[in-house]
């Protein structure tokens, strides 16, 4: 597997009118600005909110990173097929799923009551992904997107609920409504 | 304005033996850097790979800071009416950047067509131009400069003028 991201940082603004319409602005940095990427759209958004009288209400910093050709699907592999990780979070009570295209069938529990329907926990494979998925890494912690307090599930305006421990994890077929 | 980050968002997008893609979205905490969620996500891709047998085709890191009070333009804004700059990169080529609701106040009715051509010598357009010619200070993180689509810098200016054109918006993020 060889990863290349691409050599431009893209940059969308989102801009509304009086009519509720919206547009978008266009930029691309270089790659080697990533780490300042969020800093100069900031300062940017005042230069290009200067000559626009619609709203500027949205800015998103997207970096892509692609394969080099060398990841194949395997025959029969199927999208919908899903690996299914129920995590609880530290809002007690409140569950987060984290559904992974693509099951490796092998890596069902192979006997007892919940043989081919539950991941094995056991799995090293699925165990490290868990435990980076609850850990994370050097700065960077993933989170179900609400709020502790609230529990909602707002778009907006959340601060995010650590992953706590694997609660379970199945396979299951098709999106979730919940996704 | 009021702006505020939103959270990171790591996709991974996979693809099966029939060519049907699914992807799945993590996110990360609002405080997270770019950088480090981008250190996340190549940290994850080996992980995430290994527990799926589709192939994984890609993944992106981004970040969103918006206004929390969701505005609306001023008065008669129209977000087709564009401002366009056509600018010449250090590679020799030309390439084109629109913003929507170009002020009528920045465009020259002293020539023909009036209405039409952006005055580059207004002081807000011509630092928006400085910031997209000679970029933006980061502080310690040093000059940021855009780049047209393969990384090449912004030389001059070629053209500026309104244009009212379709609208292209990209498909939202949930959460």
């Amino acid at each position: 597997m060889a990863w290349k991201p691409d050599p431009i940082v893209n940059v969308i603004l989102c801009f509304r009118d009086d009519d509720g319409a919206e547009s978008e602005h266009r930029l691309k940095l270089p790659l080697s600005a990533l780490p300042a990427a969020e800093a100069f759209v900031l300062d940017y958004a005042s230069l290009i909110a200067a000559v626009s009288d619609c709203a500027l209400y949205r800015m998103r910093t997207t970096l892509v990173c692609k394969d080099d050709g060398s990841q194949v699907a395997a025959v029969g592999s199927n999208a919908k097929r899903q690996s299914v990780l129920l995590f609880e979070t530290e809002s007690p009570g409140q569950i987060y799923v984290i559904a992974v295209p693509g099951l490796i069938v092998s890596r069902l529990m192979q006997i007892g009551p919940y043989a081919q329907v539950q991941l094995d926990p056991s799995d090293s494979a699925i165990s490290a992904l868990v435990t980076l998925l609850v850990n994370g890494s050097a700065g960077a912690r993933p989170v179900a997107p609400w709020n502790a307090t609230d529990g909602g599930d707002s778009a907006f305006d959340w601060a995010g609920v650590p992953l706590l421990r694997l609660q379970t994890a199945y396979w299951g077929y098709e999106p979730p409504e919940w996704q | 304005m009021a702006f505020v980050n939103g959270a990171k968002t790591v996709t991974f997008t996979f693809q099966d033996d029939d060519l049907a893609q699914s992807s799945i979205s993590i996110k990360l905490t609002p405080a997270t850097t770019l950088d480090a969620a981008y250190a996340f996500a190549s940290q994850m891709v080996t992980l995430i790979a290994a527990v799926s047998d589709c192939a994984l085709q890609k993944y992106s890191v981004s970040g969103e800071i918006y206004d929390d009070t969701y505005p609306l333009g001023a008065a008669g804004s129209d977000v087709e009416d564009k401002g366009v700059l056509t600018i010449r990169t250090v590679d020799n080529n030309t390439t084109t950047l629109s913003w929507p609701g170009i002020k009528e106040s920045l465009l020259i009715n002293t020539i023909t067509p009036p209405g039409t051509y952006i005055d580059l010598v207004n002081v807000n357009v011509a630092a928006l131009g400085t910031a997209l010619l000679n970029g933006i200070s980061a502080g310690v993180l040093g000059i940021v400069q855009p780049a047209n689509r393969n990384g090449q810098d912004f030389l001059s200016i070629k053209e500026a003028y309104k244009q009212n054109r379709g609208s292209q918006k990209s498909r939202q993020y949930k959460g």
